[in-house]
């Protein structure tokens, strides 16, 4: 039975992302070119780009729970409720937090990949959406500070990359700058996996013996008085965000995440 | 200027402007997380001692630096 169940997963992963790849080739290629021929207006085209990407994502999640590939939970959604403008800051333990996290903000600005933005079956998407490319890293900070001043959301992952298992989250310094900068609002959430899969050091076909379960906890809101009290300058006030943040985003792991953390993902081999 | 009063002048910039123990500043301090500079810092830290030296140490040098005794080689191998 458990051979099977393994088996089971590991087959809904394959499909998943073959799916996945699929329907990004088809939107690459055709769905977003057209909108850039039927939506001269960028607002608008960024609009209902998002919205189409959002809902993909939200379709991949779908696929990933029905094909029981790994199942999930959504913790604390009434903290979404203050307002469209936050700076969501989330760890990054997985491959697919990116795809939970825009299924469930489709309006959000994210940060891409420059290689993404080169990548000629992604470009039209991610140029359609308007995301934030990080290739001139001057700029970079700037571009999301203007962002989130026009009024929109902005996701960042402040590990910069996906956490390495089993060692204790590290914030770079960005995330706590964009704070800093724009007083916004910020809405931490802490994403739980056990037992990890897609991480940082395995590849898509290491699934682990159980199936893993997601834990998304949206905390409540935060604004940089509420984590950094007095007057600082706007480098302590960085250091202390950035550590405030840190720990407020650990605290919201579940105790199975943090456990799973210290130790590889299981394989085939642990199942006889 | 030679290692010595360079790395004087490093310890002192660390002391004054990013809040650096004095005593815990050495050849072997880990920047990032003995003495908790970060990455803006370090970029700070990279113009101040390209002011000091006139010399310039490449980004992609400096991203390897992780020690004090580092940013010497980087700036003495110049």
């Amino acid at each position: 039975m458990k051979y099977l169940d393994y088996m089971r997963r590991l087959f809904g992963t394959a499909l998943s992302f073959a799916v996945f790849g699929i329907a990004g080739l088809i939107m690459g290629l055709l769905l977003f070119p057209l909108l850039f021929v039927f939506l001269r207006d960028d607002l608008a085209r960024q609009r209902v780009a998002r919205r189409i990407i959002g809902r993909a994502f939200a379709a991949f999640v779908w696929l990933m729970k029905i094909l029981g590939v790994m199942s999930y939970e959504i913790v604390g959604r009434e903290n979404t409720e203050t307002g469209p403008n936050h700076l969501i800051v989330a760890n990054h333990p997985t491959l697919i937090d990116v795809v939970f996290l825009v299924s469930m903000f489709p309006d959000a600005d994210c940060v891409i990949k420059e290689a993404v933005t080169r990548n000629p079956f992604m470009r039209s998407t991610v140029m359609a959406a308007n995301y934030i490319s990080n290739n001139a890293c001057d700029d970079l900070l700037d571009s999301c500070v203007v962002r989130l001043k026009k009024g929109s959301s902005l996701l960042l992952f402040p590990e910069g990359t996906r956490t390495v298992p089993g060692r204790p989250i590290e914030f770079k310094p960005g995330a706590a700058t964009v704070a800093v900068r724009t007083s916004a609002r910020v809405l931490p959430i802490a994403i739980s996996c056990a037992p990890l899969f897609l991480t940082k050091d395995e590849p898509w076909y290491t699934v682990p013996a159980t199936r893993p379960h997601f834990v998304i906890r949206i905390m409540p809101p935060v604004s940089l008085r509420d984590l950094v009290p007095g007057q600082q300058d706007q480098r302590h006030a960085r250091h202390a965000m950035n550590d405030a943040l840190r720990s407020l985003i650990t605290s919201g792991l579940t105790d199975a995440s943090v456990r799973s953390g210290a130790t590889r993902t299981g394989t085939l081999s642990q199942l006889s | 200027m030679n290692k010595e009063q360079l790395f004087l002048k490093i310890r002192e910039i660390l002391v004054n402007q990013f809040d650096v123990e004095e005593s815990t500043v050495s050849m072997s301090a880990n920047l990032y997380e003995e003495l908790k500079i970060d990455s803006i810092d370090a970029v700070d830290l990279l113009v101040q001692l390209k002011e000091l030296t006139g010399e310039k140490i490449a980004p992609e040098k400096f991203r390897e630096v992780r020690t004090i005794g580092d940013v010497l080689d980087a700036l003495t191998t110049l």
